[in-house]
């Protein structure tokens, strides 16, 4: 495994003590009362606060908190293309990036970026970039910087968001801005919209060896010219009920729109 | 990914053919190309095959080891993907090129095993907390011809199911331990059940027209397409959209069902296929990497 000499050694690897409790994990999502253990309902989502703005060095910031999630994403250019083979002359080049803090999630996240922090930020990259204009910026490199501060689900959605208001924040032009929303899917007709943590899918969370219908499934809306920037799906899905969940992220996306607008107006009224 | 230079006229002319349904190539949209598929070629592997889908060409190798199993699950084996692009593809590869293709490659493969019906992975157990088979899928593309994500997937389910896994005794040693004992008999193996095992199925879209298994000439002319993990029966195992365009929210479910209907036809073809490659067993000829 690498290690980054610069940083004090902390063990080669080490495990979440929780793993070693006999901890009672609820069977269900939802409880007698048909709530979650958030007290929402199945397709309420969480609250959303989105700040514009918030670091003041960077081109453009956003702030986005779903409950416990917290993302800070800043935005930096157009400047100068910074590697030669990624030089083109007739359109810029988007770079992201996105990043756990070490203390963010429920296990210790290594300071080096893992192959999911390469996955993510490639899924990030391609569900923001068809909103922006590259060809606007030619010869020149835009940077994304997107950290978790705190993930307790949904962290793919706030960081789609809060990096598309950033770029507007930027100043940087674009065709629409780009809003994204999670569900957990858990049986044919339950569709668990913003799911946290402990709702979210992973193979060692499913009790039972059949697993048919379990999964979880994002998209990323371009809500004014009505265009799917970026779908994403896991588990085993039918189709019909994978078409089912797409809607309803495309329905729920919709809605974070005016979220999204008001924020950004309330940014210039400043 | 490696990039074939088109101008804007030859762009047109390949996506002007698929609006009319004729690709370059004579096929149309909804056509695969040929494939070959060998198993067994590599004698130092415990699974192993080879692929070639037109111009493009993998080769996989699966290699089971002992190790320790993850503690989230403690009584289920491992599954690992490594995918290595060679410089002999595409000179980008060259140095650190191709890492941005391979590690696409192996996070969508990771996805698409991502539940418990892909592999069952309790089959892989040994010992709970203790030891546990861990599959090493090794994945080397020889030649970028297009298509890489599906020919990937039909060779690793290939692999996968020509892998062969001891079959190893368990028993209660001193002072409560465990001892593993290996077979003398080398052929005494268990084989890996890949009947839930998905393959990919990338659905490029061109104009106004979606495509499957495109060359290498159309994926330039492709600015998004929709990767799907189809399973035998049709249901979806992960999904990813790729590329730097958007998608018409009313050609996902089309597409979807395209992906789901082509993905059946390659599970039954390759299934057809490994039958008789099983029972062929020793007494054929590899052609292997020519």
């Amino acid at each position: 495994m690498p290690t980054d000499a610069r940083r004090l050694a902390a063990p080669d690897s080490s495990q979440d003590p929780k793993l070693f409790g006999d901890i009672v994990k609820p069977q269900t999502l939802l409880d007698e009362n048909e709530m979650r253990a958030d007290g929402r309902y199945m397709t309420q989502p969480r609250n959303i606060f989105l700040q514009c703005g918030v670091v003041s060095q960077a081109k453009g910031s956003a702030y986005c908190e779903l409950s416990k999630t917290k993302v800070i994403c800043s935005v930096y250019g157009p400047k100068d293309i910074e590697m030669r083979e990624e030089f083109q002359i007739n359109k810029g080049k988007l770079k992201c990036e996105l990043k756990y803090a070490p203390f963010s999630s429920s296990k210790h996240r290594e300071h080096i970026p893992d192959a999911e922090d390469v996955e993510n930020s490639d899924i990030l990259l391609q569900a923001i970039s068809p909103a922006v204009c590259l060809q606007r910026y030619p010869k020149s490199q835009i940077e994304v910087h997107v950290l978790v501060l705190e993930d307790d689900g949904s962290v793919m959605p706030a960081a789609i968001t809060s990096a598309s208001l950033a770029l507007v924040d930027a100043g940087i032009e674009m065709y629409d801005v780009v809003t994204a929303s999670s569900v957990r899917v858990a049986g044919q007709e339950a569709c668990f919209i913003d799911p946290i943590s402990s709702e979210q899918f992973s193979r060692a969370s499913l009790h039972k060896s059949n697993d048919i219908n379990q999964g979880m499934v994002m998209v990323a809306l371009l809500p004014s010219i009505n265009q799917v920037s970026s779908i994403l799906s896991v588990g085993h899905l039918e189709s019909s009920v994978l078409q089912e969940a797409i809607t309803t992220c495309t329905f729920s996306a919709q809605n974070l729109h005016s979220v999204v607008r008001k924020s950004i107006i309330s940014s210039f009224k400043k | 990914m490696a990039k074939v230079i088109l101008g804007d006229s030859e762009k047109w002319f390949i996506i002007h053919g698929i609006q009319d349904d004729l690709r370059n190539d004579g096929r149309s949209c909804d056509d695969y190309r040929h494939i070959e598929v060998e198993t067994g070629v590599i004698s130092n592997t415990h699974g192993s095959s080879r692929l070639r889908l037109g111009n493009t060409e993998v080769m996989v190798g699966v290699k089971v080891e002992l190790g320790t199993p993850d503690p989230h699950s403690p009584n289920d084996g491992l599954i690992h993907f490594h995918v290595d692009c060679s410089p002999n593809a595409d000179p980008s590869f060259q140095g650190r090129g191709g890492e941005e293709l391979s590690s696409n490659i192996s996070c969508i493969l990771t996805r698409i095993f991502n539940n418990k019906t892909a592999i069952d992975l309790s089959t892989l157990g040994i010992i709970p907390h203790k030891q546990c088979w861990v599959v090493h899928v090794d994945v080397l593309i020889l030649e970028c011809g297009g298509n890489l994500f599906d020919a990937v997937s039909v060779a690793v389910k290939a692999s996968l199911h020509n892998t062969g896994i001891p079959n190893i005794q368990v028993t209660d040693g001193d002072e409560g331990t465990q001892e593993i004992s290996l077979p003398d008999d080398p052929n005494d193996v268990k084989f890996i059940n890949t009947n839930n095992c998905p393959l990919l199925v990338t659905i490029s879209k061109a104009g106004s027209r979606h495509i499957v298994d495109a060359t290498a000439d159309e994926e330039s002319c492709c600015n998004a397409s929709l990767v799907v993990g189809v399973t035998r029966r049709g249901r979806t195992m992960g999904m990813r959209k790729m590329g730097e365009g958007s998608l018409d929210p009313e050609s996902i479910p089309e597409m979807i069902e395209t992906g789901k209907n082509i993905g059946r036809q390659l599970h039954i073809a390759l299934d057809k296929l490994l039958k008789v490659e099983q029972g062929m067993a020793n007494d054929i000829e590899k052609v292997g990497y020519l």
